[in-house]
C-alpha cells in the first residue's frame, strides 16, 4: 500500500501541546462562556459581512485545528503499511460516527441546542479519528 | 489466505525481528501476517519471497474463502 502524505514525526509533540489546553479552553468557552483573555479585532457590522469583535473563539479553534492534525497525521515510529491500514480504519470510523452525531443532532435537535452540536461537530472527525487511531495503534504494539 | 513464512523463518533461523528489519516494517507486522490477520501488499510480498530466496506463491495461498466477497 503506498503511504499516505504524513507529516514528520518530530511535531507530533508540538500537536499535543497544543491540542490538549486549546481543547479544554474551547470546550469551556462553549460550555462556559469562559475566556482566558479578550482578542478584541475592532469588528464592525457595516457591510456585507460582518466582523468579528474578539477573535480569542477563532484563535482557540484554529490551534485546537492544528493541534489535532499534527497528532493525527504525523507518522508515528511504527509507521508500515499495516499502520497505514489502521489510519484508512479509523478515518472510515471517524466518518460513519460524526456523521451520526450530525444526523441524530438533525432529527432531535433545534435552535440553540442543534448550533452547539454543530460547533462541535466541527471537531468529531478529528476527535473520533484521534481515539480510534491510537487505541487501535495500542492494542497493535501490545499483539505478541 | 495462508502462508508459511513461520516455516521459512525457521529455516532460514530467523527470529521474527530480524525479518521485520530485513523487510522494512515492525514485528507485529510479521506476527499479524503469519496469523493470518493481515494480508501485505504486492510490495511486501515480494520482499518477503526474496528475503528467503523464493517465489510469493511457495510463501502464499489462496484458500477458498478468499474467493468469496
Amino acid at each position: 500500500m503506498k503511504p499516505p502524505f504524513l507529516l514528520p514525526q518530530q511535531l507530533k509533540i508540538l500537536g499535543w501541546i497544543l491540542l490538549i489546553p486549546c481543547a479544554i479552553l474551547g470546550i469551556l468557552y462553549v460550555a462556559a462562556d469562559y475566556s482566558l483573555f479578550a482578542l478584541p479585532a475592532g469588528g464592525s457590522k457595516d457591510g456585507l459581512f460582518e466582523s468579528p469583535s474578539d477573535l480569542y473563539d477563532e484563535l482557540i479553534g484554529i490551534l485546537t485545528i492544528i493541534g489535532g492534525l499534527l497528532v493525527a497525521f504525523c507518522r508515528v515510529p511504527e509507521e508500515d503499511e499495516y499502520v497505514t491500514g489502521l489510519r484508512l480504519d479509523s478515518l472510515v470510523w471517524a466518518t460513519y460516527l460524526s456523521y451520526a452525531v450530525l444526523i441524530l443532532a438533525m432529527a432531535f435537535l433545534y435552535d440553540v441546542a442543534f448550533w452547539y452540536v454543530m460547533i462541535v461537530n466541527m471537531f468529531t472527525v478529528l476527535a473520533f479519528f484521534i481515539i480510534r487511531f491510537h487505541w487501535q495503534l495500542a492494542r497493535f504494539k501490545k499483539s505478541v | 489466505m495462508k502462508n508459511t513464512i513461520k516455516v521459512e523463518r525457521a529455516k532460514n533461523d530467523m527470529t521474527q525481528s530480524d525479518l521485520a528489519k530485513k523487510i522494512q516494517v515492525t514485528r507485529q507486522t510479521i506476527h499479524a501476517i503469519e496469523q493470518s490477520k493481515y494480508v501485505p501488499s504486492t510490495v511486501l510480498a515480494l520482499r518477503l519471497a526474496s528475503v528467503f530466496k523464493t517465489t510469493v506463491d511457495e510463501i502464499f495461498t489462496l484458500e477458498e474463502s478468499d474467493w468469496k466477497k
